[in-house]
């Protein structure tokens, strides 16, 4: 793999950097730009919410807009209806038709409501917006999102938040291998090697905002997944070994020498 | 005339007010770029609020990018 040639193409768009960062919980404003600098991401994740006049903090979309393409969600929508209106007012707001989607069943799991979702998706790739579903590690409804024209679906590898990594990378390798629109792992991860993982298992990206926000140093944390990111990438080109259960020496064992 | 409107989930009570008066006499500036509004689920560009006059039982939403994952 030439790395300068290694991109991900998306709906059309190509980018460099495999990573996509959610701008959440970080410390302060100051350390989520250093960390999301650090990350070397071209892509962040913004949310819609209600306006609180009189408790407005910093202009999130000046701060962010300049240096980087602002893929907005729809997180915290219960229904698809919600979803869509957050999705219309998302791109009345930023002149994109971006949007990662999100429909939660759940408050506790976060999990999505696959129902919900699917109706969702449908009805914004009716409209004409570039859908990035986040779904469920499920072959089954990562492919019946690729086959309404989502233009890339993003499983999770664990709840949203967890840091447990990728609960099921069997899954994660059998949607990848049945899928022609990117793969983005979202959601999950809690360290670089979960990310490495996710890579090596094939996938096209990997959304982290949790894993880099809640570090005791964002930025670092956001280094080390981007090399993360670039090592699973290049691991995933150069091809692993089968796991065995027993040893193959490495070390030739011809011509040693026999003590007796 | 005073008419009753819900914003952002809350009902309240205003004079019968363009939607762009409405907006700025809840201290919201309309131009601003990172707002978006929606009328009875119905997203309005900004351009048009001062066209759109709120009448008795409308459903305002005013939302604005945050930071998000």
């Amino acid at each position: 793999m030439d790395k300068m040639e290694d991109y991900i193409e998306i709906a059309g768009e190509k980018f460099k950097s495999r990573l996509f960062i959610g701008t959440a919980r970080y410390p302060n404003v100051q350390v989520m730009l250093n960390a999301i600098e650090a990350s070397g991401a071209e892509i962040v994740t913004v949310a819609i919410r209600r306006i609180k006049p009189q408790t407005e903090t910093e202009n999130i979309l000046e701060l962010l807009s300049k240096k980087w393409k602002l893929l907005p969600n729809t997180a915290g929508c219960f229904t698809a209806k919600e979803a869509v209106i957050t999705a219309r007012l998302a791109r009345e707001i930023l002149g994109t038709n971006w949007i990662k989607l999100e429909v939660i069943g759940d408050e506790e799991t976060l999990y999505p409501d696959v129902e919900q979702l699917v109706q969702a998706a449908k009805e914004l790739v009716n409209e004409g917006f570039v859908v990035l579903p986040y779904c469920n590690d499920d072959p089954v409804v990562c492919k019946k999102l690729e086959k309404i024209g989502c233009a890339a679906v993003m499983p999770l590898g664990a709840p949203i938040g967890s840091g447990m990594g990728i609960l099921n990378p069997y899954n994660i390798r059998i949607i990848k291998q049945n899928s022609k629109v990117p793969i983005i792992v979202d959601a999950g991860v809690g360290t670089a090697s979960d990310v490495c993982i996710a890579m090596e298992l094939g996938c096209d990206g990997v959304l982290v905002n949790t894993a880099i926000a809640q570090a005791k140093d964002p930025v670092k944390m956001a280094k080390a997944i981007k090399l993360a990111v670039e090592a699973g990438r290049f691991a995933y080109f150069a091809g692993r070994i089968p796991k065995k259960l027993f040893a193959t020496p490495s070390t030739t064992m011809g011509d040693k020498i026999e003590i007796s | 005339m005073n008419i009753k409107v819900k914003f952002n989930g809350k009902e309240v009570v205003t004079e019968n007010l363009s939607l762009e008066e409405f907006l700025k006499a809840n201290g919201i500036d309309p131009s601003r770029r990172d707002i978006g509004i929606a009328l009875n689920n119905e997203v309005i560009p900004k351009k048009n609020c001062n066209g759109i006059r709120i009448k008795n039982g409308d459903s305002i939403e005013v939302v604005k990018i945050v930071v998000g994952g």
